[in-house]
């Protein structure tokens, strides 16, 4: 080393940026301003943009939570009235599921899994801008429908015939079906997109079985999502003919049917539960290995579990219908796949379990939400097994029992990672560190107000309390355990906006983050805090499926230093690689800046208003200037092979 | 320079003397339509499906009472004429480097897919006063399907157009045959689903 690395870099880094850093920063500098922000199709701002507003939806969705537990809060209340209560319970459904968990995660999954597999950007930069344009229009249009008082009010999964024009006349359900059908373009542009950054883009020597468990998880989730969205999107397109232009898919009398709503809909709802839990078990993945110390133990079967966890999870949406009045042969065969699927879970569960035992456990804050993640997740599995039983299940379906149930799986299971996750890359996303005793009371605060919350819902459930009810008589048992309830709602509230300050302080006050501040063992710890554009300068050689822990990997990038072939100092450019062994293939030419996927985005958003109005001339010309934008796209591409 | 580098920058910088060399594996953009193909065939799946669920949750006959069968021979020479446009589409993919035969391949694969639009056409105004999308759920489902597979058919209309632009205005040696076997394959796709729906909405009445 010839000169001194400034402290925080890690000497490999610094050799590498000494010797290329000036003309990669000049090559990748960005627009400054706001034609920059419009344009850019850099992935960790895309990817920062998913989680902030993903972030603020939460909050919208939590506070109608907050309001919903106020007026359980004790019996007989009138703080909202019944119609305003539907809309919140269905709009704090479909708004966590669709606008906020599934974002989150590709918030994580857009800034770190080119990151982690060693690439400089998204195999389709310009898709990916267009996916989050996407999802912020269609998060705003469905969020509009509440204040202007026309929220969907059929509860999250919408069953007909209670959602057809009939029974629920208004914009309320088209405000759903369209919100859904819209967000859908870009949950499925994104899965795309990170499945084929995955598979073509990871530096060499990466092979299928030195991928990290977490693009592992994210490549299986988008996999799910490519093939369960289609069956929602073709129910809604249906439910929303059916409301508007008078087809009669869902209309008995006229040769349609009701259930079949169900099943198109469960197809797609139960593997969205596993969309959601398994990227946020591959954080779990990321983090525990870094605080044991050691690498995660049974790779091989971890990657077996979550890729059978995504293909079982197909075969078990009749769960969800065990009340409906199907045949016992579909019950017995779907009880049976129920429970199988959570042989893969157990998988998981053990393998993070031996290795917190066989490791030296440091207990940050990523930690502590890591382990309070195995907790609740045992906990929401368990009640998951038991509602595979067809018995039980008709016993206690539709009561708080199940809302108990999921809220440990999705809040339990998906929203603790993701805080683990945030409290992790935190410092390599702003290149500050957060304060360690303020992340264990954001833990006690959140956890505590988590159990407290949702524990007294399953007596309440077994005390036959029905979900969706906006009161109940006082004397029959219930008041006691709403009032917890919603004690520890304000309680998870308080700590959700600690945290919440506990990020801003630390965005102006922490301290300067290292590169690597948690000795992590993937490779987004090679790049700076923050990284730059460019990410790497210099492409490294993956050597094992512990990247910055075997020497190697980071010593090729000093050795490649002056290999253009690595460094690639000319247009943005980047290294596409064998589909399984991760060997060189090409060099590909990244596209720049562009506001084509604002436009276009715009032109889609408008085109779904004017159906919603009732406009569809208007819609027609719209996705005709739509179509239009999309041929400009299609041809003004950088050449990427010969 | 790496020798994978070198031939990309030679290879760009004097097009036309030089046939094209197959890329080395498969580009990002083969994979992102097959991609893009798995879940427009989930959605098709999807809505197969339900075609049959509701032919047979009832116990009546199908087409149901009041429908009458669809006429078969209108869509018959539409399928026929899609599948037989994959041969110029596979010949398109395959003359890159001879623009003449490349554009009048492209051209006539276009030729067969305007063909089966209008042929859809026509197949719909036979069976409109008989059977509506309002009528019943057999009538919802005949539209509702064959619509949305033609609507896919007008779009991979629009990526033939794009690539026989790209090859008569900037030249077929600057080719793009990434581009020519990507859109192919879209073609592909669409000529084996209007098999499926072929079997599902004309054959299987008659069954």
């Amino acid at each position: 080393m010839t000169a001194t690395t400034p402290p925080g870099v890690l000497d490999e880094r610094f050799e590498a940026e000494r010797s290329v850093g000036p003309r990669l920063d000049e090559l990748w500098a960005e627009e400054p301003g706001f034609v920059g922000f419009v344009t850019t199709v850099n992935h960790k701002r895309i990817g920062r943009r998913y989680l902030v507003t993903a972030a603020f939806f939460f909050m919208i969705a939590g506070l109608e939570a907050l309001v919903m537990r106020t007026q359980l809060g004790s019996p007989d209340n009138r703080l909202v009235s019944p119609e305003l209560y539907d809309q919140l319970f269905t709009l704090h459904g479909t708004a966590m599921i669709f606008f906020v968990a599934t974002p989150l995660n590709n918030g994580f999954g857009n800034f770190f899994l080119p990151l982690m597999v060693g690439t400089r950007d998204m195999a389709f930069p310009r898709l990916n801008a267009l996916s989050y344009w996407i999802f912020l229009f269609s998060g705003l249009f469905m969020f509009s429908s509440l204040v202007l008082g026309m929220a969907p009010d059929g509860g999250w999964f919408a069953y007909v015939p209670l959602t057809t024009d009939r029974y629920l006349p208004g914009l309320n359900l088209d405000f759903y079906t369209l919100g859904l059908l819209f967000l859908a373009v870009s949950s499925t542009v994104g899965a795309i997109n990170l499945i084929v950054t995955a598979l073509k883009m990871r530096a060499p020597g990466m092979s299928l079985n030195r991928v990290p468990l977490y693009v592992w998880a994210v490549v299986v989730q988008s996999f799910m999502l490519v093939f369960a969205l289609p069956p929602l999107d073709v129910a809604n397109l249906m439910l929303f003919m059916d409301r508007r232009v008078g087809t009669r898919f869902f209309a008995p009398s006229k040769g349609g049917d009701s259930i079949l709503w169900q099943h198109l809909f469960w197809l797609f709802g139960h593997p969205d539960v596993y969309i959601i839990v398994l990227p946020a078990m591959g954080i779990i993945s990321a983090v525990v290995p870094t605080f044991s110390r050691r690498p995660i133990t049974a790779y091989p079967l971890v990657v077996t579990a979550t890729i059978a966890t995504g293909i079982i999870s197909f075969g078990v949406w009749v769960h969800h219908m065990f009340a409906v009045g199907l045949s016992t042969v579909s019950l017995s065969f779907f009880s049976a796949a129920t429970l199988t699927i959570s042989l893969p879970a157990g998988i998981q569960m053990f393998a993070w379990i031996t290795t917190l035992w066989r490791g030296r456990v440091v207990l940050s804050t990523a930690m502590l939400y890591a382990v309070g993640f195995l907790v609740a997740f045992v906990l929401g599995g368990v009640t998951g097994v038991m509602f595979a039983v067809v018995p039980f299940d008709q016993q206690v379906t539709d009561s708080y029992f199940v809302v108990a149930h999921f809220h440990y799986v999705l809040f339990g299971g998906a929203m603790l990672p993701l805080l683990a996750g945030l409290f992790y890359w935190w410092p390599k996303m702003t290149g500050r560190m957060t304060s360690v005793r303020g992340g264990a009371w954001s833990f006690a605060l959140v956890f505590g107000g988590f159990n407290l919350t949702f524990f007294p819902m399953h007596i309440s459930g077994l005390l036959g309390m029905p979900r969706r009810i906006y009161t109940y008589q006082p004397g029959i048992g219930w008041t006691l355990w709403n009032l917890l309830s919603t004690i520890g709602a304000f309680l998870l509230a308080t700590g959700l906006f600690f945290t919440l300050g506990l990020f801003v302080h630390s965005l102006f006050r922490g301290a300067r983050a290292p590169d690597d501040p948690w000795g992590g063992n993937t490779l987004e710890w090679a790049t700076g805090s923050p990284p730059k554009p460019y990410n790497f300068p210099v492409i490294p050689t993956v050597h094992s499926a512990n990247p910055l822990w075997d020497g190697s990997t980071m010593a090729s990038m000093v050795e490649h230093r002056d290999d253009d072939g690595r460094t690639l100092t000319a247009e943005h450019r980047t290294l596409r690689t064998s589909e399984l062994d991760g060997r060189l293939e090409a060099v590909m030419v990244m596209p720049e800046e562009s506001p084509v996927p604002l436009v276009t985005a715009a032109l889609l958003t408008a085109a779904v208003i004017c159906l919603l109005a009732g406009l569809y001339v208007v819609a027609a010309a719209a996705f005709v200037l739509l179509g239009v934008a999309v041929l400009w796209w299609m041809w003004h591409r950088p050449e990427v092979e010969p | 320079m790496t020798a994978v580098a070198n031939r990309t920058e030679a290879s760009s910088r004097r097009p036309s003397r030089r046939a094209p060399e197959g890329p080395v594996g498969r580009t990002t953009g083969w994979w992102g339509m097959v991609l893009f193909i798995c879940t427009e065939s989930a959605t098709f799946a999807a809505i197969l499906a339900s075609y049959f669920y509701l032919r047979f949750i009832h116990d009546t006959s199908w087409p149901p009472p009041g429908d009458s069968r669809p006429s078969l021979l209108v869509p018959t020479v539409g399928t026929a004429v899609l599948l037989l446009s994959c041969a110029p589409m596979l010949l398109a993919g395959r003359t890159v480097h001879r623009r003449a035969t490349h554009v009048l391949m492209l051209l006539l694969a276009l030729l067969g897919g305007v063909v089966f639009v209008v042929l859809q056409g026509v197949d719909y105004a036979g069976e409109w006063p008989d059977s509506t999308l309002q009528k019943d759920a057999y009538g919802s489902l005949f539209y509702t399907i064959t619509g949305l597979h033609t609507l896919h058919v007008v779009v991979g209309l629009f990526m033939v157009l794009l690539v026989l632009a790209g090859a008569v205005v900037r030249g077929v040696g600057r080719g793009h045959p990434g581009s020519v076997r990507v859109v192919a394959l879209y073609w592909y796709f669409l000529s084996v689903l209007a098999v499926a729906v072929y079997v599902t909405v004309y054959i299987s009445p008659y069954l």
